[in-house]
């Protein structure tokens, strides 16, 4: 490594300079010549000494020179010395301190943290020890045949510190509650024909009859001791139900027959009033018939009505049973597929039955296909 | 060819470094970028091309400008030392 120093020369004539200067020796590292009578000049220090007598001795205007490069760097040290063997000392403390362990780090160890600490110690890998004296490859060995149900474990070098990461094997699943707690019992009476069970324990199976409220699947599962765990119960139960509408008509009917009588009478009716012209009649029944005509009006609408007055005897007549069963059969179904809701459509049939001689009762029923269960929470 | 070309080819002509050797006595570089080193037997010169070594015997430095110079002496070779 060489160290250069830099300085410019004023003068005349300098390339005699220059032909003196290697006459005695000096041996520049660069030469410039920036104008007329100036020129820059690198050398050793020591050449620029003799160059700078030289220059005196003939004449010439040369100024101090200055360090350039690592030369300028370390002639700055020379003068804080402190510095420099500060620097010198922080590297060599730096350097001696990597070959020990600082900190031991044991992550994700869980119930194995405690062991581990203690295994460390028990081994001389503990904060102060050399590092060559911890064999990371069998330690890592070490590790795992000490925790037979760990996955994992790597150890490593983080910096200063001896890092230790575990990984378990894998665990059981969770059992998910996903909110309030609570069993899958029965919506409605059926036949179970079958249980799915998600989640929960089974308290019936299929080919059982089943009543409305009943606990189909009870929230509660075993966990891995063997206690059981309260969970929110879900699955499928598939059923058989029977669905029913009823429809009651009666028999007789009242008809009314008119007699010939017939009064008409006229009303001009308004919002606020009517004006009748005449008096309604004293009819026991009758039927009215009325036509309107609107005389208009902008702030006070009027209305002339017609009426007809039809006396009317009652006649009680008796229908047509059949007429009267087809009548209730055509409403018992719509009642029926309305209460079906879609589903699957096993079998259906409509009974007949009469009530006190005067009404028929029909009963539209349908077995069909559902899932029964109802979630219950606790 | 256009203008700017021409000027870049006139620039770049004049960044090139000539050696004219009058003889053997005088060598004069011109377009050159600062004296290497120098001694009686070896003078090197920087130029864009690279080193410019001039040897012979009794080597001096006879005029040295800011791009030109002139060597005097009993010059035996000029050669280019690529940078």
């Amino acid at each position: 490594m060489r160290l250069w120093v830099k300085g410019k020369i004023r003068g005349l004539n300098l390339e005699r300079l220059l032909n003196e200067a290697r006459t005695q020796g000096v041996r520049p590292r660069m030469i410039r010549r920036q104008r007329s009578g100036e020129m820059t000049v690198i050398c050793s220090p020591k050449d620029y000494e003799a160059l700078q007598s030289l220059a005196r001795e003939k004449g010439f205007d040369m100024t101090a020179g200055k360090a350039v490069g690592l030369f300028r760097w370390l002639r700055a040290l020379k003068n804080r010395w402190g510095l420099g063997l500060g620097l010198l000392l922080g590297c060599l403390a730096a350097a001696l301190s990597l070959r020990y362990v600082w900190a031991v780090e044991v992550i994700n160890a869980g119930a194995y943290e405690a062991d581990a600490r203690t295994y460390l110690q028990e081994i001389g890998a503990v904060p102060g020890a050399l590092r060559q004296s911890v064999d990371l490859t069998r330690l890592r060995e070490q590790l795992e045949w000490r925790w037979p149900r760990v996955q994992w474990v790597r150890a490593e070098w983080a910096g200063v510190a001896l890092r230790i990461t575990l990984e378990e094997g894998v665990p059981p699943p969770e059992v998910k509650t996903e909110g309030r707690t609570g069993d899958v019992v029965a919506a409605e009476d059926g036949l179970l024909t079958n249980l799915t069970v998600y989640a929960g324990t089974a308290e019936k199976k299929a080919g059982d009859f089943v009543r409305a409220g009943q606990v189909l699947i009870r929230g509660e599962e075993r966990g891995g001791n063997g206690e059981m765990i309260p969970v929110k119960a879900r699955g499928e139960a598939a059923a058989r139900v029977w669905v029913s509408a009823r429809v009651r008509l009666p028999l007789y009917e009242e008809n009314a027959l008119p007699t010939g009588r017939q009064t008409r009478r006229t009303v001009i009716e308004t919002p606020l009033f009517a004006l009748a012209f005449r008096e309604t009649p004293d009819y026991l029944t009758w039927d009215r018939e009325a036509r309107r005509l609107p005389l208009g009006g902008a702030w006070l609408p009027m209305e002339v009505v017609r009426e007809t007055y039809y006396e009317a005897a009652l006649e009680t007549g008796q229908r047509s049973i059949e007429d009267v069963k087809k009548e209730g059969q055509r409403a018992a179904l719509a009642l029926l597929n309305k209460a079906l809701l879609g589903d699957e459509t096993v079998d259906k049939w409509i009974n007949f039955s009469m009530i006190d001689g005067d009404t028929i009762l029909t009963e539209a029923t349908a077995e069909v296909k559902r899932d029964i269960g109802r979630f219950q929470p606790r | 060819m256009g203008m700017n070309e021409w000027i870049a080819a006139g620039v770049k002509q004049s960044a090139q470094p000539r050696v004219t050797l009058n003889g053997r006595g005088e060598v004069l570089v011109e377009g050159h970028t600062g004296l290497f080193s120098y001694d009686t037997a070896r003078v090197r010169i920087r130029t864009p091309l690279g080193i410019l070594e001039i040897r012979g015997q009794d080597l001096v430095i006879g005029y040295f400008g800011a791009e030109d110079l002139m060597v005097r002496g009993r010059v035996d070779g000029v050669g280019i030392e690529g940078e």
